[in-house]
């Protein structure tokens, strides 16, 4: 008993929670009835726990009164030949005072003490229905709303009317899944022989079967004589005793209220998948310009590398070339800001595609509500990816210090022209001193050849070789530079995909799975 | 007035409201209803004014529908039991002489006849009876409150086929919601109707009759007979004693015996039923209308989506901002060779220059630029697309016969066709070969050939398609520094090229030939939700059509002194 209720109590916590998160994706009439429901289930157990309400509902003319009155042992209810009868609801509870605040939230005013408390009717609140079938739509209404709110009920029928559409296809095939705190009573069978009465009751219990209502039992009574009446107290009192049914009922009504919003929201399972985030990324990359960016970073080191290694006789015209880096930043980061929607058609449409190609990829089979939902989420913030890009493509990365390397070669080159320099010197120096009158430097000999002579060509050739090795080397550490700057770019890039747009998606995308598995809960 | 209903029933017939539209569900049902009545009872009734009446036995469950038919008779033909819903087939008791009145298939066409005595589902069973007056048939219908859906529509229709109606209630009943809505329709159509109210405890008899009376009139019933049964507990041989269903006997012998009379109850119940028809057309015209009207809705926000669409890439890429980026970055490069400025300047045009351009084949950086223009061509128009389809997706979404159409359809409205990517990628190859097409059939001087030789025909292509890009020149700030820079570089040596008045030709050419790719591509995008709509098969036609017959009906109405005033 405590324990059901601190079940359901959970499960509507868990159905509440999933709404919450529903809000707004899913279908709203489901949403507003398991709100409803919630509302109900909640106020229900708030108020009264202990009192079981038992209400008898009927078409007219089926002697629903009558049927009332043999049971509460009273005559509150008025029976009349006049069609439609009863108009609103009656109550009738037994003790020393009436349950005013259950009584007020089902809505029912004509209400009834007897404090003479026949054996297991403490805790009953016997209710007595108007008729759903008759030209008065009030009735309906009325019934419409009680059956909702009370926690068993008695269908009172008889041989004329047992087989209504209004009473099958209006009430007991949508209340199904209340089918164990129903129960119905075949009234007026004193109007048909035995045989015939077998066979409606079987005809009746063919009809409840075939809607789902298996567990409804079916008494047979015949009211004006009293007959059948004792036992449907028995069967009354027993239900008030166990204390079930309102939890029971509840219970119910929370399962197919989740079971419906399970429907609505699906059994996917939307993954965030580390491939849908690459591709993003490389889409984001593309869209701020980093392959042309990096390639930029690449020609730069490759032409200051050439200048500073290269033979420097030839090397100068690397410097003076056009610097592709910027260039580049002067194409890209040189526009007035907003002027345009990112910096060009081109890729403020690449941003816009790997955006819809993520929530594509990552919403998968998941309902088209959550899917446009996934998608608003990455466009979310597509403002602040706009101009975080647009920084980094602005934004230049530290400048390099000439690595090391560069250095010995520059020192080896200086170096070999000195050696030229002073081959020449050397060679032009005993001439010059000869025409001055001076001693001309004494020759020397390496290895049968002049040595200013070795000194100018190995200069040369030395120079050129380094040259030519410095740019075998340079080359292959531009692609790597490259490849670098790509890199460190791309992580920059990562960096506001992860915050702006993914966090995002993954916060939608949670917020389904939470659904689903508190929807789960609500329904176990 | 016969053909004017039969092109009613035709335009009933072909009503079509597949979104589910407020007025929708009633008015379908109403016209399937109707299409049934015209062919039951309206059309065959107006062709043979002489055919004997048919008075309909409708009533709840359980009120004793078959009982009575049986006492009227005389012997039990229709099987009553305490079983509920009992009469399933229904059953048509005529005197022998009226056979051939029924044995056709002129009214009910939908069910065949049978005279077996168990009958199949489905079927109309005849019984001939001497005691039954010639003239006047008794037709004993399923339950109207039946908890079979078959039952309760089948007495519909039979109560629709009625010259009169003897309607069946019990003392336990005659306030039950169902009933009175077929009695407050009789009203409506004016059909005769006797009611008969069966079961009443003897002493409460005089109580129940007034405040039925009552009731009648409130309803608008007012005219109508009233028949009380007292309740018999032990029926002789399954049948009412004679004196109890005495004044209803009498009162349908005397009806059967008075041609007159029988002839005013069928006119006034065929009059009736014409201008009920005849009020309640105008709903579904109505109904007709609305579908059209919002299928039309539809699909302008669907083509609004995709001319704005048109429009974003119309202006993105003549403002210039297409030639950002790496297309910018390609073309530079381009220019940077010495190529380009040895096509710019006056003096060229060497033998040597045309050797070597003939060896070198289009300059390679000609070919980037072009590349970089393609792809992001591509890229523009693609994502153009997929926003207008979302944007579509977001306007129907709005609308809830939008809802049902996103939810009903084979394919995802919110994104581009399958087949978006390669004909995007088509549209850009065939405009560039519309380019190069363009600038190899335009003539150039033979001082300038030199020049075009030096570039190449991709080199001018290239040229042309940058200076398409900028061709609005409403450049602003830097972007003139840059797109507009480009712009004017790519104008000089087209116009070295070709002179100045070609160059403006050909931007125009392209710029057109481009648009018009673009909107093409864009079209067969939207045209997909068009034809989503187009199968729904909603024409405003119908509602016409519907309209001109009922404007007939009414002529021939006023005109056809067979109906009454």
């Amino acid at each position: 008993m405590e324990e059901r209720r601190a079940n359901l109590a959970r499960r509507l916590r868990a159905l509440g929670q999933c709404v919450e998160l529903a809000e707004g994706r899913v279908d709203i009439t489901t949403l507003e009835h398991v709100k409803d429901v919630i509302r109900r289930a909640g106020d229900r157990a708030a108020i009264s726990g202990e009192k079981t309400v038992v209400a008898l509902a009927g078409p007219t003319g089926v002697g629903k009164s009558t049927l009332f009155n043999a049971l509460s042992g009273t005559d509150f209810a008025e029976v009349g030949v006049r069609r439609p009868t009863t108009s609103n609801a009656r109550a009738v509870a037994w003790g020393s005072a009436l349950p005013a605040e259950l009584l007020d939230w089902l809505e029912i005013s004509d209400r009834h003490l007897v404090t003479e408390v026949p054996e297991g009717f403490a805790e009953l609140v016997l209710v007595d229905l108007p008729d759903y079938d008759s030209v008065e739509s009030e009735h309906r209404t009325v019934v419409d709303h009680l059956v909702k709110v009370v926690d068993a009920l008695i269908w009172v029928v008889d041989p004329e009317k047992y087989a209504d559409a209004a009473l099958h296809d209006g009430y007991l095939r949508p209340l199904r899944d209340c089918a164990d705190v129903m129960m119905v009573a075949f009234n007026k069978a004193d109007a048909l022989d035995a045989a015939d009465l077998n066979r409606c009751v079987r005809d009746m219990r063919h009809l409840l079967d075939d809607a789902g209502l298996k567990a409804t039992r079916i008494v047979t009574t015949a009211a004006e004589f009293g007959t059948g009446i004792d036992p449907l107290r028995e069967v009354i009192s027993r239900t008030v005793s166990a204390k079930v049914a309102m939890a029971t009922r509840l219970a119910q009504e929370v399962s197919v209220a989740a079971y419906n919003l399970e429907i609505e929201l699906g059994k996917s399972v939307p993954v965030l998948n580390r491939r849908a985030v690459t591709n993003l990324i490389d889409g984001l990359a593309e869209s701020a310009g980093v392959p042309e960016l990096a390639d930029g970073i690449g020609a730069d080191y490759l032409a200051r590398g050439r200048a500073v290694t290269g033979w420097p006789f030839t090397a100068r015209r690397y410097r003076k070339s056009d610097d592709p880096l910027r260039r580049y930043r002067k194409a890209n980061a040189e526009l007035p800001a907003g002027k345009v929607s990112f910096d060009s058609a081109v890729r403020g449409a690449k941003l816009e595609s790997s955006l819809r190609e993520f929530s594509d990829s990552v919403a998968g089979d998941l309902p088209a509500v959550w899917k446009q939902a996934v998608w608003e989420a990455a466009h979310s913030n597509s403002g602040a990816v706009k101009d975080q890009l647009r920084d980094i493509a602005a934004a230049s990365l530290p400048p390099e210090k000439p690595p090391a390397w560069w250095q010995l070669f520059r020192i080896f080159q200086w170096l070999a022209v000195l050696a030229v320099i002073g081959g020449v010197l050397w060679l032009v120096s005993g001439p010059v001193l000869q025409w001055c009158g001076y001693e001309p430097l004494p020759s020397v000999y390496w290895l049968g050849i002049a040595a200013p002579l070795w000194l100018l060509v190995g200069g040369i050739v030395l120079g050129v070789a380094a040259g030519l090795i410095g740019r075998a080397v340079i080359i292959p550490a531009a692609r790597l530079r490259t490849r670098g700057a790509r890199r460190e770019l791309n992580d920059r890039v990562e960096a506001v995909a992860q915050a702006q747009v993914v966090a995002a998606v993954q916060q939608e995308l949670t917020r389904y799975s939470d659904a689903v598995r508190l929807v789960r809960a609500a329904i176990l | 007035m016969d053909a004017a209903l039969e092109r009613v029933r035709d335009a009933l017939k072909g009503v079509r409201l597949p979104l589910d539209l407020p007025s929708a569900a009633p008015a379908a049902e109403y016209a399937a209803r109707q299409v049934v009545q015209l062919d039951d009872y309206i059309l065959p009734r107006l062709a043979e004014q002489n055919a004997p009446l048919v008075a309909v036995v409708g009533g709840s469950t359980g009120a004793g529908k078959s009982t009575l038919v049986n006492s009227l008779i005389g012997r039990a033909v229709s099987p009553s039991s305490a079983l509920r819903p009992t009469t399933r087939v229904p059953l048509l008791v005529h005197n022998p002489a009226d056979a051939s009145w029924f044995d056709s298939q002129r009214i009910l066409p939908n069910l065949a006849r049978t005279r077996d005595e168990s009958p199949a589902p489905g079927t109309l069973r005849l019984v001939a009876e001497v005691s039954q007056p010639e003239g006047l048939a008794i037709l004993d219908a399923p339950d109207v409150d039946s908890v079979v859906e078959e039952n309760r529509s089948l007495a519909g229709e039979l109560l629709a086929a009625a010259d009169l109606w003897i309607f069946l209630t019990t003392a336990a009943r005659y306030a039950d919601a169902v009933p009175w809505d077929h009695l407050k329709q009789a009203a409506e159509r004016n059909v005769l109707v006797a009611l008969v109210l069966d079961r009443v405890p003897p002493r409460s008899m005089d109580e129940v009759r007034g405040y039925l009376t009552e009731l009648m009139a409130r309803q608008g019933l007012g005219g109508s007979r009233l028949f009380c049964i007292p309740e018999v507990f032990e029926l002789a041989d399954g049948l009412l004693p004679a004196e109890a269903i005495a004044e209803l006997r009498e009162w349908l012998a005397g009806l059967a015996g008075d041609a007159a009379e029988r002839n005013r109850v069928m006119m006034q119940t065929l009059t009736g039923a014409v201008d009920s028809l005849a009020r309640h057309l105008p709903e579904v015209v109505t109904a007709l209308r609305d579908q059209h009207q919002k299928v039309t809705d539809l699909r302008m926000s669907a083509d609004r989506a995709y001319r704005e669409a048109l429009s974003r890439i119309n202006q993105q890429t003549a403002d210039g901002t297409m030639l950002r980026g790496e297309v910018l970055d390609k073309w530079q490069d381009f220019v940077g060779t010495g190529e380009f400025f040895r096509a710019v300047e006056q003096r060229i045009g060497s033998i040597r220059d045309r050797i070597a351009a003939f060896f070198r084949g289009a300059p390679k950086q000609a070919d980037e630029v072009s590349l970089a223009i393609e792809s992001g061509l591509d890229i523009l128009v693609r994502e153009e697309a997929e926003a207008a389809a979302q944007r579509v997706y977001e306007l129907w979404s709005a609308d809830p016969a939008g809802k049902q159409l996103i939810t009903a359809a084979k394919w995802n409205i919110g994104r581009g066709s399958p087949g978006l990517a390669a004909s995007a990628t088509e549209l850009v190859r065939a405009w560039r070969e519309d380019v190069l097409k363009l600038v190899s059939e335009q003539g150039y001087s033979k001082r300038s050939k030199a020049r075009y030789l030096a570039l190449g025909v991709n080199g001018v292509g290239v040229a042309l398609m940058i200076l398409v890009f900028s061709q609005t020149g409403g450049l602003l700030g830097a972007e003139v520094g840059i797109a507009g820079g480009t712009a004017v570089l790519a104008q000089r040596v087209l116009e070295a090229v070709f002179g100045e008045d070609a160059v403006r030709k050909l931007a125009k050419e392209a710029k057109l030939g481009l648009d018009k790719r673009i909107q093409e591509l864009l079209a067969a995008e939207s045209a997909r939700y068009g034809q989503l709509l187009g199968t729904l098969g909603v024409t405003l036609s119908a509602a016409r059509w519907l309209e001109t017959a009922l404007d007939e009906v009414r002529l021939a109405r006023a005109e056809d002194d067979r109906l009454g005033g």
